[in-house]
């Protein structure tokens, strides 16, 4: 089971999140100050840490060396009531994963965690499952109905690029490196051959799931 | 056209000519009864007598001219039976002057005087003082001499018209100059007045900054002024920035309150009511959003000269907003006429600014329909939906903060009015037209070009 810690002072908050969380299948522990943060933090492993910034011993963020110390790979997601940009890349920049603002819904949260999970380095998650499609992130196999799917290399690296932000729009330039990276030459038209084959694919196998494409912008992977 | 009293000019010469008239008037009066020197009274009382002594020349029928006894000259001497009167053209004196005062005049010898003041040594009148006066006339000039000539009440007419006389001369002098230098001067001494009129016409919400100019050229008598307007300026900003960081502040506080609630809904068993309350939530949210990005747009708490690509921008925004259309069954396109279109000013702001244009387009545009974000070769970005449009005389309205056409319908919030203020601020602006074929399409324009 997924273990998270939720850095959190206000008890309320900390208590629904937690147990919305633990609903959503997560193991979470909870400590309300950066004192008793860096205790729990010296004494049990966490898969993932979800951090407050305005905490009432000082700046939430000063406790990222110690989550970088404590627990290696572990992502660290900010919670924070602060969204000016200047915040945000602050927070980015002292090494968090990824950054959210208060309020949120938990099915919101439960994205980000995945998301932050299934990143390089992440701990192995559950894979990416849409409509009847499942991409396993770690492996890098997709299958439609338990069924594994053969595909040519580049289209599998554009689905991985998809499934990786399924529901949101990934751009071109994005998909352009996933596909070629550094070394490849780079053929932007090439792409959106890869793409109308992998939707091919995707439409024989019934995977149930559409590649949205967003003009002069880019693709979207959705259940259909 | 200013009225005249309003003039500081008109007032100063108007004030300044009273002020003078009456102090000469005053001048002339310390002088005559404190500080009169001797002979003085002779002197004055010598020009009642000049009038009527020139009024009673005259010249015979031989040539000669003569001193007339007029009935003036005549009451004159009847009233004053101890002053002796001569008159004389060149070293002749006239006929009809006094004896006593003749026979004195010739042992004084020949009189080289032409207007003096002096006290008979010899001779019949020893003692008495006389004046003589030379005043020009149509017999050319006559020297008018009166001796035992005090000043009495008989001679304030004659004093009052020459005094009058003096008077109007020196006044219209005084009125001229005044007239061409107080202007002259009132203009120089407001021209920074003028510049302060200027410099405050721009003063305004956004341009808090701005103060009126106190240095040099400015008289010390406005620095004053200029000084208290400038530090009630500094007092209005102080207040201004303190209910901005308010406004701030609160949608900033509001945000830990919702989180809570926020989460005390998804803990909730799933039913309609709970969805109903994620949906108030959802514009809660919105709201708060909005409010404080408006805040900051007041405080202008943003960079304004970052260098940013406005395709990338809205290819961005086009890709964040495009989960949300799908999901109410509309698509939304990217339309760039140009590869790459670099503007300077704010990209948070703008990044906003066109988040709230397409949210807007999309619930106005039909499902099944597409939204486009267009932008032209120029330092605009446009917005194309295809529902309603806007009617003509709610275009301005529109971008009104929580303006709405009716109950029924939902307004845009903040997020029109943040558009407008984005526009601003970036010197542009935000208007809306037609889409041809049905809709509306609102155009953002950065900067004037």
């Amino acid at each position: 089971m997924t273990r998270i810690l939720l850095i959190e002072d206000e008890p309320e908050m900390a208590r629904l999140v937690a147990s919305n969380l633990a609903r959503a299948g997560l193991l979470v522990d909870v400590a309300g100050s950066i004192d008793l943060a860096r205790e729990v933090l010296r004494t049990a492993r966490f898969s993932l840490v979800l951090l407050d910034r305005g905490l009432p011993d000082g700046e939430g963020l000063s406790l990222l060396p110690d989550v970088r110390a404590t627990q290696p790979g572990a992502p660290v997601i900010l919670l924070t009531a602060q969204d000016r940009l200047d915040d945000k890349v602050r927070g980015l920049d002292a090494g968090a994963d990824d950054y959210l603002t208060k309020p949120f819904f938990t099915d919101e949260l439960m994205a980000r965690i995945r998301a932050a999970l299934r990143r390089p380095g992440g701990e192995a998650a559950a894979p990416v499952v849409c409509g009847r499609l499942s991409f396993d992130l770690q492996t890098r196999e997709a299958s439609i109905d338990e069924t594994p799917l053969t595909l040519g290399r580049r289209e599998l690296l554009v689905l991985e690029a998809l499934a990786r932000r399924v529901g949101r729009v990934v751009q071109r330039d994005a998909l352009l490196d996933a596909v070629y990276g550094l070394d490849d030459e780079v053929q932007p038209k090439a792409l959106d051959a890869h793409v109308s084959r992998l939707r091919r694919r995707l439409n024989e196998g019934g995977a149930g799931v559409m590649i949205h494409p967003v003009r002069n912008v880019g693709y979207m992977l959705k259940a259909l | 056209m200013r009225r005249l009293s309003s003039s500081l000019a008109a007032r100063l010469i108007v004030w300044f000519v009273a002020v003078q008239s009456l102090v000469s008037v005053l001048a002339m009066a310390v002088t005559l009864f404190l500080w009169r020197q001797p002979g003085d009274e002779y002197a004055f009382a010598q020009m009642h007598l000049e009038e009527v002594v020139m009024a009673a020349i005259r010249r015979e029928p031989d040539g000669q001219l003569v001193l007339g006894e007029t009935p003036a000259l005549k009451a004159f001497r009847a009233e004053r039976p101890d002053v002796e009167v001569a008159a004389l053209h060149g070293a002749r004196i006239l006929p009809g002057s006094s004896p006593v005062l003749e026979q004195a005049l010739r042992r004084q010898g020949a009189p080289a005087f032409i207007s003096a003041t002096f006290v008979f040594s010899q001779g019949p009148l020893a003692g008495q003082t006389a004046t003589a006066t030379m005043r020009g006339g149509p017999f050319g000039d006559i020297v008018v001499v009166g001796v035992g000539n005090r000043l009495r009440l008989a001679d304030l007419p004659a004093l009052g018209l020459y005094m009058g006389a003096y008077l109007v001369r020196v006044m219209i002098l005084v009125m001229l100059g005044a007239a061409v230098v107080t202007p002259f001067v009132i203009g120089r001494a407001l021209a920074p007045l003028q510049q302060a009129g200027r410099e405050a016409a721009r003063i305004d919400i956004r341009r808090r900054d701005l103060r009126l100019p106190v240095g040099e050229g400015v008289p010390s008598e406005l620095a004053g002024l200029i000084g208290a307007i400038n530090a009630a300026l500094d007092r209005l900003d102080h207040g201004v920035r303190r209910q901005q960081r308010i406004a701030a502040e609160a949608a900033h506080e509001l945000r830990t309150p919702l989180a809570v609630l926020a989460a005390r809904i998804d803990s909730q068993p799933v039913s309609d009511d709970q969805l109903a309350m994620r949906r108030d939530l959802e514009r809660m949210r919105t709201l708060v959003d909005q409010l404080l990005l408006v805040a900051r747009l007041e405080i202008a708490d943003a960079p304004r000269d970052e260098t940013f690509d406005l395709v990338a921008l809205a290819r961005d925004v086009v890709a964040d907003c495009t989960p949300l259309a799908l999901a109410g069954g509309r698509d939304l396109a990217l339309v760039p006429d140009v590869e790459r279109r670099m503007v300077r000013g704010s990209r948070r702001v703008v990044e906003g600014a066109l988040t709230n244009l397409v949210n807007n387009a999309i619930r106005a545009e039909p499902v099944g329909g597409a939204v486009e974000v267009r932008v032209p070769d120029a330092d605009e970005l446009r917005v194309v939906d295809h529902g309603p449009g806007v009617p003509p005389h709610e275009r301005e309205l529109v971008f009104d903060p929580f303006w709405r056409r009716n109950d029924d319908h939902p307004g845009a919030g903040l997020g029109l009015a943040i558009v407008k203020q984005a526009a601003v601020l970036h010197g542009g602006r935000a208007f809306v037209e037609d889409t041809p074929g049905g809709g509306a399409t609102f155009r953002l324009t950065l900067g004037q070009g």
